[in-house]
């Protein structure tokens, strides 16, 4: 495991204590200490051709909440596959396997965000991990300014639950962080969801193509994955074929092309597979499994489980 | 009032999402018309509607004419730019 370096007088402080006293020792200093001098990214922001962005460069709007909210029905972490609704980017790749692993294991994700652990500019800053390229967790200090719309609403990934001390922010947390990892929100913007499997999990992932698959593989891939509780993430192709397009028309569901779903559940009886969307609605559940041959062109279980 | 939609993301506009996706040229599904780009667009949960430039539809209690369709033909990322109709 990699720690990021140190990044002001506080973190360095908190490293030494760790170091050289342990945690206890640096909850009691924290407790004492106000920290207001973490370093964060200056702005995450969206470029293109290294020419920020009007649009997405319209403001850093702070959105003070909490980073877990406990919603009706949720553990105790207040991790929810539910909280996740993809906004306006196209970050599937990274939002659907976030989804399909916080479902099995929502503590897992639970323990990668923890704060407000202190201040930078009035705003306050989480610690967001995630695993790089190589496997190692990567530790990024995010502050609570996103990208907002003119009507002040978060443009990307949206709150979670809502409480009484505000919107649940993780999602937002975990996607800045990952735009921070990868130099942008313009590098997350379409990808390969092997890449968000590993950001979210640090494994690695088994692709297959469904074309050359039977029915019979696939639900009995999908089953043992879901039983194993090995996160699967399902892809539509670049171009939705018409006889699929006009079957989704018939059935009044909205497909969308180019897209990450994420497996729910599957039943190997009756040889369904619910499949979420990271967009938070427009879901398709209890899918036959010739259908979701027919929706989809690649799926992908991570090598391992997440529980 | 302009509403960029940014394929297979999704927009808030007053209290309603609003996506754009299945962007190329093609047929129009679900009505007959000439071949060109088309994109399809979902408000909300509802059966999503098939749209060209030039063709209006209504959302979040307005009508919306649908001004550019684009696509990227190397990444096939594309977008659809509405603008609400003045009453």
């Amino acid at each position: 495991m990699s720690v990021a370096q140190a990044s002001s007088p506080t973190v360095e402080r908190v490293l030494q204590l760790q170091r050289t006293v342990g945690n206890a020792a640096v909850g009691r200093w924290l407790a004492r200490a106000p920290v207001t001098d973490i370093e964060v990214p200056s702005a995450v922001n969206h470029v293109h051709g290294g020419v920020l962005q009007d649009d997405h460069a319209l403001a850093h709007i702070r959105h003070a909440g909490v980073p877990f909210v406990r919603g009706a029905g949720e553990d105790a972490s207040g991790v929810d596959a539910n909280d996740i609704r993809q906004g306006s980017i196209g970050d599937c790749f990274f939002l659907s396997p976030l989804m399909a692993t916080a479902r099995i294991n929502p503590g897992k994700i639970a323990h990668m965000v923890r704060g407000p652990i202190g201040e930078s500019s009035g705003n306050s800053v989480y610690e967001v991990k995630l695993y790089n390229d190589a496997g190692e967790l990567v530790t990024h200090h995010i502050d609570d300014r996103f990208i907002s719309t003119a009507a002040g609403n978060p443009r990307y990934a949206q709150y979670g639950d809502i409480s009484a001390l505000g919107p649940e922010l993780w999602v937002m947390l975990m996607e800045k962080a990952w735009a921070a990892q990868r130099g942008g929100f313009n590098n997350m913007d379409f990808g390969m969801a092997s890449d968000g499997l590993k950001a979210v999990t640090g494994k690695s992932s088994n692709w297959h193509n469904v074309a050359a698959e039977s029915t019979d593989q696939i639900i009995a891939n999908i089953s043992q994955a879901v039983s194993d509780g090995k996160p699967v993430v399902c892809n539509t192709p670049g171009t939705i074929t018409g006889p699929a397009l006009a079957w989704a028309a018939a059935a009044g569901i909205s497909l969308v092309s180019g897209h990450s779903y994420n497996v729910a559940s599957a039943n190997a009886t009756a040889r369904t597979i619910d499949v979420a969307n990271p967009h938070g609605r427009n879901h398709l559940p209890g899918l036959a499994v010739g259908d979701f041959r027919r929706i989809f062109e690649w799926y992908g279980i991570l090598s391992a489980s997440v529980r | 009032m302009r509403l960029e939609l940014h394929e297979t993301g999704q927009s808030q506009v007053e209290g309603t999402w609003v996506s754009a996706a299945n962007i190329w040229e093609r047929e129009p599904i679900g009505h007959d018309g000439p071949s060109g780009l088309h994109a399809q667009i979902t408000v909300e949960e509802e059966a999503p509607v098939d749209v060209a430039e030039g063709e209006e539809l209504e959302f979040a209690g307005a009508r919306w004419r649908v001004v550019e369709i684009t696509e990227d033909p190397e990444h096939r990322r594309g977008g659809v730019i509405l603008e609400r109709i003045q009453a």
